[in-house]
């Protein structure tokens, strides 16, 4: 069954078309929503919110455009929002403190240490790579997770973004350079990595 | 782009290939509401607001920063200075100087966060007036969300959402009987800064219209939402457009919206 026949259907009350086409997306939204807030639980929180209210609009998208930018795009606006909020950051810092409590009383950091030794070569890189994107603007953040770390195609990325394909060009372009920047400044050890 | 630089995208989506993502938790297919946690954080979050907004008035100063209201039917409207004002010392000398702290930045309670949400025919049912719809814009069709709050008589809310983004809410309009809200009782008496003086710095700008030949008052800028029923008082910062009017029927309207001031009268007189 096409994506536009499950999302008819869902709009006809299908809830396991819905659920299809949630089961299709969700991990791109989760890993979006992820590498805007940090946190699985407020990511998870969010891509289920990006669901529900996408539920809510169905009746108004356009069968005739890919779902996931739409999503996407829903799921990035509300991570946004719950980057701003004072709560996420109260509800962060408790989970820290439950969840860690012998890396919050550990000054010297060995446990974090101990933590990311265990993470393989490629998986440090990766998460190395991704601090530096957070030096980056908001903007330029999101170009790299789309193109790079999520892997969507140029009209995709448009679509998700709201702009035109040349915009999306043109932001990578920038985006990328300015990475590049804060890598060759700020992260010598990643810069291996990406000079291989 | 230079191949230098493509170079570099190729090996940057490489490295972020290999990025250790967290086991994504089990996302629950909800449909028609939003998950128990999300509420409670969402409370949380309203709660602090409203908080911060009822500290921040409780503050002589900032009251005093409430510079001046309009009243238009069932709405009385206080505009307030959104940027740091200086208050001079009162003639006892008991103030010295200080700089206003404004309430603009206090994070919003958004109009979808309202108690109340039912269907519009349940709203039909309950509302001692007739429920309007505007018949413009052409496609703007239903409402997606629909409120009432019991105060005294029902107040009906009615919002629609951006249909490219759905977080985004593209309109409401108030329809508020003239039995149903008690209004704020606070006097703010004037500072002496006058509204054209206001204007001027840009700070909040209010014109009037006529809407079918009633009065109108259209609001661009921060101001402060007030009602009150009994003990219950209720508060929030509109940063978008308002316009607001009182109609023929004893209904007072409230149209928030991001459209310009002649989009917005079109609306308010498609109303049916």
């Amino acid at each position: 069954m096409t994506e536009a026949e499950l999302i008819t259907q869902a709009r006809q009350g299908d809830g396991a078309a819905w659920e299809a086409l949630l089961r299709e997306h969700q991990q791109p939204a989760f890993r979006l929503a992820y590498l805007l807030l940090g946190d699985a639980d407020d990511a998870a929180d969010t891509v289920q919110d990006a669901f529900i209210r996408a539920y809510r609009a169905l009746d108004r998208f356009d069968v005739s455009r890919p779902l996931r930018p739409w999503l996407l795009r829903i799921t990035s606006n509300l991570a946004r929002n719950r980057r701003r909020s004072i709560g996420r950051y109260l509800n962060a810092l408790r989970r820290l403190i439950v969840a860690e409590p012998e890396l919050i009383a550990n000054t010297r950091g060995e446990n974090l240490n101990a933590a990311l030794r265990a993470r393989t070569e490629s998986q440090q890189a990766a998460h190395t790579l991704w601090q530096a994107v957070r030096r980056l603007s908001a903007t330029d953040q999101e170009i790299i997770y789309l193109r790079y770390f999520l892997d969507l195609s140029e009209a995709e990325a448009a679509g998700t973004l709201e702009v035109a394909p040349g915009t999306v060009k043109s932001r990578t372009h920038r985006a990328l350079a300015r990475l590049r920047e804060i890598v060759t400044k700020e992260f010598p050890s990643l810069r291996e990595s990406l000079d291989e | 782009m230079s191949a230098e630089l493509e170079r570099f995208g190729q090996r940057v989506r490489a490295v972020a290939g290999g990025f250790p993502y967290p086991p994504m938790p089990v996302i629950r297919p909800v449909r028609s509401s939003r998950p128990d946690r999300s509420r409670t954080q969402l409370a949380w979050g309203a709660g602090i607001a409203l908080s911060l907004v009822l500290a921040l008035l409780a503050v002589p100063q900032v009251r005093a920063a409430l510079i001046e209201f309009i009243q238009i039917g069932a709405v009385r409207l206080n505009l307030i200075a959104p940027t740091p004002t200086l208050i001079p010392p009162t003639p006892t000398g008991a103030l010295a100087p200080t700089v206003v702290p404004s309430p603009t930045p206090t994070p919003l309670a958004s109009v979808l966060d309202l108690s109340g949400e039912t269907t519009l025919a349940d709203a039909r049912q309950r509302a001692n007036f007739t429920v309007r719809l505007p018949a413009y814009p052409a496609d703007l069709g239903e409402p997606d969300h629909v409120f009432v709050q019991e105060q005294g008589a029902s107040m009906v809310v009615l919002v629609w959402l951006d249909p490219d983004d759905p977080t985004h809410v593209r309109m409401s309009l108030h329809q508020i009987p003239r039995e149903s809200w008690a209004l704020d009782k606070m006097g703010f008496s004037k500072t002496g800064i006058t509204k054209e003086g206001l204007a001027n710095a840009g700070l909040a700008i209010i014109q009037f219209a006529a809407i079918n030949g009633q009065t109108a008052a259209w609001v661009e800028g921060p101001h402060l939402l007030i009602a009150r029923n009994g003990d219950l008082e209720q508060k929030r910062l509109v940063t978008g457009n308002t316009l607001i009017w009182l109609a023929e029927n004893g209904v007072t309207y409230r149209l928030e919206t991001e459209l310009a001031l002649d989009e917005a009268v079109k609306i308010a007189e498609s109303l049916q």
